[in-house]
């Protein structure tokens, strides 16, 4: 994989960026959330615009170097890295379906200077069975209902996509939104999660656009695939090197953990994977719906499975908080549950391979 | 061979299955998991009805296996208060069965198990506590432990410190076990908080500074105590198989409870995959109950068999994970946001503590060699 000097000089930022505002408060940010200096700063680097044109303010970062964004933020902090996730490729990935619309405009332009933060409304992502329970009334455009998964919830707006006969709608609630209940939080535990109910009047809603066909925010979302496989990237190497830093330190029965063959073939097994993935993910970065599936379905497996083998090579000191491995093993398996459906994800890529026919019983 | 239960197991197993759902509703088990306490009025209740009996070891194990289905860390904590008595049980006196095992038996007080320190974990001979014998035959005990259960509320330890050194090639000698009571100048424990799973379980660092230990409170012989310590682990293991297949059974039941609530929503519960994901995980589940019991039938026979004990602790722990990964994966967004979560935090411990995964299959594969050879 050759990176670019936009991909060389994005990757040192982020990095430098991430050791110097992320290594200190990874823990911190798991427990009372992100600070909001720390977002300010990301905004202010083009992170929170990263995917947007720059007549929206945004840096308009091509596909590779977005990923390496992902991929090092993840590294650091899953639940940053998924902030970034949801500002750029739901958000702003949704927004920019109807850029045309002055609202939408102005939205992207604040999520990208940091001035305001957005959600989108996920039940229709990543449930097997709901659908999020939304009515507007039509005269006068007044959009009310409830929904069950809603990563951070206290976001200046809220994004939702309203289906009827001809098409979706994509709405914007900039009030008129609360949480009703918090949900339980496996992973990305520095962003709030919860269920919410909305009862947004004319004034605090606003109609987007609407086209035929899916909803722009799940357009958005298998748009994204390859933003998560990113994310998930990011987690299977640390947590491959974490485990391979220790077993060169911890010893057991006279001897260092590297030495049994084993801790040591467990590894170099987990790192060949994650390498093989890293370079698919990269050399695929413009590829369509397929690759897409691909890099998302198997590198958020190996992302469950490498933090797993972390957090056992690291033995009882994985399972506290202080070694951090026990975030990336929830976050981990709380990755694929949040940004889509595992079930609907498998039936896609055998259409893709076998046609419309396959996969149906 | 006979695959049916005894009727009183059975009726033990009722008995804690219908006691586990009537305590452990899902909101006090979020409640312990959130606030990272041990559950004393669940201990107690639980005592009362007579779930710790340790005169019925099949008892034990069905209500371990019950308690952990509907919430693991409530489910360990009603039952592990009397952690570590085995080994009084077989090597103590009667003196020592009298002031530190009966008061835990009688509900009264807690006992904990102290090998693991920071320095080691899986090599039980690599500890570094040291016991120093003084001019009156009392002992001097020095060191620190990690990651003890019941640590900061135990009323005493049965702890493994190292009395004298050992050869190069022969580690295990010169470890000594010893009841320290947590009232003992020079004994300090704090909790260890922050831990993935098994919230409700009480989990802590212990130090020891001049602790004087009389002679009365060494078990068994000074020396001999890691033949001692792989004894218990021989016993305690068949109760950590349980509580993994606890686990993955509590998994299943959430599966299938969760297909049968989305039918009038979704056909989701008719697909072949969704078939064969059930079957897959019924299957395994299966297999871990069968291994499980076989071990705990030769020791309950007075004939433990540590090649079954391990083949059913590794096993069992991996069966549980398993489940709780594949069902997670299938639920998604809609398992994350249940009790499913706390299962897959609290399912992970099963193959770390009490041996773990690795250190099980080097057991298997040694004691199978030694078979053979005769040994
Ligand atoms: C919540 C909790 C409660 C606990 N309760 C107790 C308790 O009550 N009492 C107590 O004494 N201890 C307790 N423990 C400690 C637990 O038993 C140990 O964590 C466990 O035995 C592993 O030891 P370790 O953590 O030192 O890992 P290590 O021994 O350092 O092992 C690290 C990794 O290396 C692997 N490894 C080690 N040696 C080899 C080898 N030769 N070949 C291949 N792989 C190898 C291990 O399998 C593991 O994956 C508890 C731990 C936890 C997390």
């Amino acid at each position: 994989m050759k990176l670019t000097e936009e991909n060389q000089l994005l990757l040192s930022a982020a990095r430098e960026f991430a050791e110097r505002e992320v290594r200190g408060i990874a823990v911190d940010i798991e427990r009372s959330g992100i600070p909001q200096p720390v977002l300010g700063k990301m905004a202010e680097m083009g992170f929170l615009g990263a995917t947007a044109p720059d007549r929206f303010g945004g840096a308009s970062l091509g596909t590779t170097s977005y990923l390496l964004l992902l991929e090092t933020l993840a590294r650091y902090s899953p639940s940053l890295a998924f902030y970034t996730y949801l500002q750029n490729t739901l958000v702003i990935g949704s927004l920019i379906h109807f850029q045309d619309s002055e609202a939408a405009g102005e939205s992207i332009r604040d999520v990208s200077s940091g001035k305001r933060s957005g959600t989108v409304v996920l039940d229709e992502l990543v449930s097997n069975t709901e659908g999020s329970n939304v009515s507007i009334s039509d005269g006068d455009r007044a959009v009310s209902g409830s929904a069950g998964f809603v990563m951070h919830p206290d976001a200046s707006f809220l994004l939702l996509s309203h289906a009827d006969a001809e098409g979706s709608s994509l709405f914007q609630l900039n009030g008129g939104v609360k949480q009703t209940a918090e949900n339980r939080r496996l992973g990305f535990r520095g962003l709030g999660f919860g269920r919410v109910s909305f009862a947004a009047s004319k004034e605090e809603s606003a109609l987007l656009g609407r086209k035929s066909g899916q909803s722009v925010i799940s357009l958005a979302a298998s748009a994204g695939s390859m933003a998560v496989a990113a994310i998930a990237l990011g987690i299977a190497e640390e947590t491959v090197d974490r485990a391979a830093a220790y077993s060169k330190t911890r010893k057991t029965f006279g001897s260092r953990l590297e030495e049994y063959r084993p801790v040591a073939y467990s590894l170099s097994s987990m790192m060949a994977e994650t390498e093989v993935l890293r370079e698919y993910i990269y050399s695929s970065a413009g590829g369509g719906e397929k690759e897409g599936l691909i890099a998302k379905l198997l590198m958020t497996d190996a992302a469950v499975r490498a933090s797993k083998l972390s957090m056992q090579v690291h033995g009882g000191n994985g399972y506290f908080e202080e070694y951090q491995i026990e975030k990336y093993y929830r976050d981990a398996m709380a990755l694929e549950a949040l940004t889509g459906n595992r079930n609907s994800d498998l039936g896609s890529l055998a259409h893709q391979m076998l046609g419309s026919g396959s996969a149906s019983i | 061979m006979d695959f049916e239960l005894p009727e009183d197991v059975a009726a033990v197993r009722k008995k804690a299955r219908d006691f586990a759902l009537r305590e452990f509703t899902p909101e006090v088990a979020s409640m312990y998991d959130r606030e990272e306490t041990y559950p004393d009025d669940i201990r107690r209740k639980a005592f009362s009805e007579g779930f710790l009996d340790m005169s019925n070891p099949w008892g034990m194990l069905v209500a371990m296996e019950e308690f952990c289905r509907v919430d693991a860390g409530l489910g360990l904590s009603a039952i592990v208060p009397a952690f570590g008595s085995e080994v009084v049980m077989l090597f103590g006196n009667e003196e020592q069965k009298k002031k530190y095992l009966d008061p835990v038996l009688r509900g009264e007080k807690i006992s904990g198990f102290a090998i693991t320190d920071s320095g080691a974990g899986s090599d039980v001979a690599g500890i570094s506590a040291t016991l120093q014998k003084n001019g009156d035959g009392s002992y001097s005990l020095n060191g620190q432990k990690t990651f003890i259960t019941n640590g900061a509320i135990a009323d005493h330890f049965y702890l493994l410190a190292r009395s004298s050194p050992a050869p190069a090639d022969k580690r295990h000698r010169g470890l000594t076990m010893v009841i320290v009571e947590s009232k003992m100048p020079g004994f300090t424990a704090a909790q260890l908080k922050g831990k993935l799973g098994m919230r409700a379980t009480n989990t802590a660092e212990l130090n020891f500074s001049n602790v004087r230990i009389p002679a009365e409170n060494v078990i068994g012989e000074e020396g001999r105590a890691f033949y001692y310590v792989m004894t218990f682990f021989n016993i305690s293991r068949i109760y950590v198989a349980a509580q993994a297949l606890g686990i993955a059974q509590g998994a299943f039941d959430r599966l299938r409870a969760y297909l049968q609530s989305v039918k009038g929503r979704s056909d989701i519960s008719r697909w072949e995959s969704t078939q064969f994901l059930v079957a897959e995980v019924a299957s395994r589940i299966e297999a871990a109950r069968l291994l499980t019991y076989r071990a705990a039938s030769h020791l309950f026979k007075f004939n433990p068999d540590p090649v079954s004990t391990s083949i059913a602790k590794y096993y069992a722990a991996e069966t549980a994970t398993y489940a709780v990964t594949r069902i997670l994966e299938f639920m998604g967004a809609d398992g994350i946001t249940g009790d499913l979560e706390r299962f897959y935090r609290d399912s992970k411990i099963m193959e770390i503590w009490e041996g773990t995964s690795e250190v099980e299959k080097l057991i298997i594969a040694r004691m199978l060699e030694e078979k053979e050879e005769g040994k």
